[in-house]
């Protein structure tokens, strides 16, 4: 494309294939498993290659792992949030830990199908002593889920250490449940149209 | 639905009868209702509405009915907003969701055509026209051939979006900012559905700005794209029953002050009051001599002051300006319905019961600016160049002076273009282009100015983007469009082009001179916001002032440089001219309003806004009840949501780590915990994705 031809990049906005992109692009990220960055990079921990968190994305999807976020107070603050959460779910995450959330960007998860988890008061990911390279286990969602409902997360260590720790269930209303039932609010209303 | 507590009664009003959920049945078990504040008696009405025992329960009626507005805000409530305000930055993806949703239920096995809005919906194209081109009368017709080059393919999906769903109209490109849309045309104040249900006009709309439309009475605010898909598929919105500031107005507007010094000085006092998250309302003796436009330019500055909505009840003058704007034939129902409801403002009212209130005297307002960097900062117009001149210092380029200056010529012009220039002069945005005395005072401004033998300094980019065509068609019946264009105050766009950002590159041996100079420069525009880069990227300073001094500063053409005490100019005969020379009296400007403005000029301009001009007509519209996708657009593509979705949702299942025996690893990042301000800020200052 023609630098002539970009336009706007709001203008871009009914193309998911643009704003998967700038997910998680803000150039202020601080990515704490590259500490010292700043901006929507990553690592990818198998290859321990550094590399955009769209390219990592693409890389976990293809190599069928699924994504989690560990994230700090206020998760998700921002004005104009439209494609927060769709990029969130599009880019392969399926759960976010956060200390808290911003209130929308909180319901707009649940309305992606992205399961917004709130870490117990006085602990986050630096006082489980987590550093994002271990892989996560999300238990007590297949025996069914109630708002605020207590959730079991296992991190798995490289070296099979396990720590486990219990988290919040921030869906909070039994209408947020349903919408994450059916994977999302577009989803729900879908299949009701469809009933 | 439920009825718990039996409201549900009729009310005769202008000849016929509608079905109300009546406040005053519930106030006569729960008094207290009678004192809430009116915007929390239309949340209360919603309720009501929608009380079905699970999502809106018996007890979320009583919790609002028994407010506390001293409690700390921790019930949630789900409101069902009448209908959905879209801009088409925003409301593009929520329409190619839609248009995907279509494909999913054919692939379900379902029929296309139910799937649609269930609650009205209605896009205004407004954020796509840039100034590329000014100061000329081909500008106008050069930036709409431009756009509709740029977003042809965006305009045709639109296109088919309109005839492919029921419930969704678009308003075309070339017509109008969408709240000011919102404010002279699309809302009722009070709606009757087909059932003959009668009830309050609520929206949820996806631009911040959606709250100028409380200057009406109408409540409703900006929300993100998947809560306004939510409202449009007629799920409700999740909210804190919030606290309600009560911010009383008394007084009367001095000489020389205009409404958007007024609306500068309440985002002041209340940013610093601190109202976010809750809801603000207006009372007092002072609303009597507000308005209706001016109390819209206050509501449509919500987003900078903090507050959910800054809310005015609906009185005589809402009913006054329905009439005027083509809306006569809602004014009976809408006063009927209101008066019944306990929702009219009488003078007589018992003052509703607030969380907190403030005071402000209109009589103190002075004529302001502000910026350079944030709507909150408001500075007297005395003190304009006092403010730039300490901000100077911290955005200077290194090695760079306060009195730098860069040689430009321009064929057989030449001047030194100054540190501090105004490079950019916008009378733009619906916060001020809805009203009128603020743009007639513009014009009669600048009429004084030609007169005088005054010009705009040749390193300015004027421009003129209102934000209905009412406002160009009152400047012309008033005689004062050639003075503006005079100054170069061409019509460049209807739409919200330069508080946007789209303020188009400044012109070649400007943006020149700018960079090798590495000068500090400044716009000054009738806008609602100016972080840093919004407005133009080589913009450092931005002030945001009403629309005559918009037009003075386009003559000044520097910030340092006192209007109120230093000539902005010299005219024919050799005499200085003083701003306060040629500043229009209240008296003229009422006057010319009087003259130039009639509700035939409303109904020109809204009779036909759907059909659209030659270019909207002339694009290709897609057949069908589904959208043919191009592989190759780069605008518009068929979102993955809805693949491989089954007519029942999977069995919820644990997640899972991944792929063994190598390691599986989770990708894993941190919002910065910057305070919330800061980080606000940062997210907040365009339209960008967050």
């Amino acid at each position: 494309m023609k630098p002539a031809d970009f336009n706007q990049y709001g203008a871009r906005r009914g193309n998911h294939e643009v704003m998967m992109r700038g997910t998680f692009a803000n150039i202020r990220l601080k990515n704490l498993m590259l500490p010292g960055t700043e901006g929507g990079i990553t690592l990818h921990v198998p290859s321990g290659e550094q590399m955009s968190i769209y390219d990592a994305s693409m890389k976990y999807q293809a190599e069928g792992t699924p994504l989690v976020v560990l994230a700090g107070a206020e998760y998700g603050t921002g004005s104009s949030r439209d494609w927060a959460a769709k990029g969130t779910m599009l880019l392969g995450v399926k759960a976010v830990v956060a200390k808290s959330f911003e209130r929308i960007h909180r319901s707009n998860l649940a309305g992606m199908g992205v399961l917004p988890l709130q870490f117990a008061v006085g602990e986050d990911a630096q006082s489980l002593g987590l550093t994002g390279k271990e892989t996560f286990d999300v238990a007590d969602v297949a025996d069914g889920l109630t708002p605020h409902k207590k959730i079991t997360v296992t991190a798995t260590a490289a070296d099979g250490t396990k720590k486990s720790f219990v988290a919040t269930l921030r869906l909070d209303t039994p209408n947020e449940v349903d919408y994450y039932r059916h994977g999302g609010i577009l989803q729900f209303v879908l299949r009701q149209m469809t009933a | 639905m439920n009825d718990s507590f039996k409201t549900k009664t009729t009310l005769s009003a202008g000849g016929s009868a509608v079905t109300v959920y009546s406040l005053e049945t519930l106030a006569t078990e729960h008094p207290e209702v009678r004192t809430l504040p009116y915007s929390l008696k239309v949340l209360l009405e919603n309720l009501l509405r929608h009380e079905d025992g699970r999502v809106v329960k018996k007890e979320d009626i009583l919790a609002l009915a028994k407010w506390d507005p001293k409690a700390e805000p921790d019930k949630e409530i789900a409101f069902h907003p009448a209908r959905v305000l879209m801009q088409d930055f925003t409301g593009v993806p929520a329409v190619v969701d839609l248009a995907a949703m279509r494909e999913a239920i054919v692939a379900m096995g379902g029929d296309p055509a139910r799937v649609n809005p269930l609650s009205p919906a209605d896009l205004v194209i407004d954020h796509s026209v840039q100034v590329d081109n000014f100061a000329s009368s081909l500008a106008f017709g050069q930036n709409v051939d431009l756009e509709y080059e740029r977003n042809r393919e965006r305009y045709e999906f639109l296109r088919w979006g309109q005839s492919a769903f029921k419930n969704f109209r678009v308003v075309p490109p070339g017509t109008g900012i969408c709240h000011q849309v919102n404010l002279e045309y699309l809302a009722k104040v009070v709606w009757t559905n087909d059932e003959g249900v009668a009830y309050p006009d609520t929206l949820v709309g996806t631009d911040s700005h959606t709250t100028m439309i409380n200057g009406l009475g109408v409540l409703g605010w900006g929300v993100g794209g998947i809560e306004a898909e939510a409202a449009l598929l007629g799920q409700p919105v999740s909210m804190l029953i919030p606290n309600v500031v009560g911010m009383k107005l008394h007084g009367k507007l001095p000489e020389g002050a205009t409404a958007t010094d007024l609306v500068l000085t309440v985002t002041q006092i209340l940013r610093k009051k601190g109202v976010v998250g809750k809801f603000v309302e207006f009372y007092g003796p002072g609303l009597a001599a507000l308005a209706l436009t001016d109390r819209a330019t206050i509501a449509n500055m919500a987003p900078e002051y903090g507050a959910t909505m800054g809310f005015f009840p609906v009185d005589g003058e809402t009913i006054k300006y329905l009439e005027f704007t083509g809306r006569k034939a809602l004014a009976p129902l809408v006063e009927a319905y209101c008066r019944t409801q306990g929702l009219w403002r009488a003078e007589d009212a018992p003052e509703p019961r607030f969380s907190d209130t403030l005071e402000l005297n209109l009589a103190d307002v002075v004529p302001s600016l502000a910026g350079p960097k944030r709507p909150q900062d408001r500075l007297a117009l005395s003190d304009a160049k006092k403010v730039y001149r300490e901000n100077l210092p911290a955005m200077l380029a290194k090695g760079s002076s306060a009195d730098a200056t860069v040689p430009v010529t321009e064929g057989r012009l030449q001047y030194n273009l100054p540190q501090g220039a105004v490079v950019i002069t916008a009378i733009t945005s619906c916060t001020n282009t809805s009203n009128p005395s603020v743009l007639v005072a513009a014009g009669l401004l600048a009429k004084k100015a030609v007169e005088r033998g005054l010009d705009t300094k040749p390193w300015v980019k004027p421009s003129l983007a209102p934000g209905s065509k009412v406002v160009t068609d009152y400047l012309t019946a008033a005689g004062l469009m050639p003075y503006l264009e005079a100054l170069g105050f061409h019509l460049v766009g209807y739409g919200c082009t330069t508080c946007i950002g789209n303020s188009g590159p400044l012109p070649e041996k400007v943006s020149e001179a700018v960079r090798t100079g590495d000068l500090v420069v400044a716009s000054v525009l009738s806008g609602n916001r100016n972080f840093e880069g919004r407005v133009n990227p080589q913009v450092k300073m931005n002030f945001l002032a009403s629309p005559p001094l918009v037009v003075a500063y386009a003559l000044a053409g520097e910030m340092d440089l006192d209007l109120t005490t230093e000539p902005l100019g010299i005219d024919r005969n050799g005499q200085p001219v003083y701003l306060k020379d040629i500043w229009p009296t209240p008296q003229e400007v009422a006057d010319t309003i009087v003259k130039s403005l009639s509700p035939a000029q409303y109904e020109k301009a809204y009779g036909a806004v759907f059909e659209g001009d030659a270019g909207w007509q002339a694009l290709t519209v897609p057949k069908g009840s589904t959208f043919a996708w191009d592989a190759k657009s780069t605008y518009v593509r068929k979102p993955t949501f809805f693949e491989n979705l089954g007519r029942e949702p999977k069995p919820l299942a644990d997640v899972k780590g991944g792929p063994l025996p190598r390691p599986p690893r989770r990708l894993h990042h941190h919002r910065p915990h910057l305070p919330r301000r800061q980080h606000r800020e940062i997210l907040t200052s365009g339209e960008v994705p967050g």
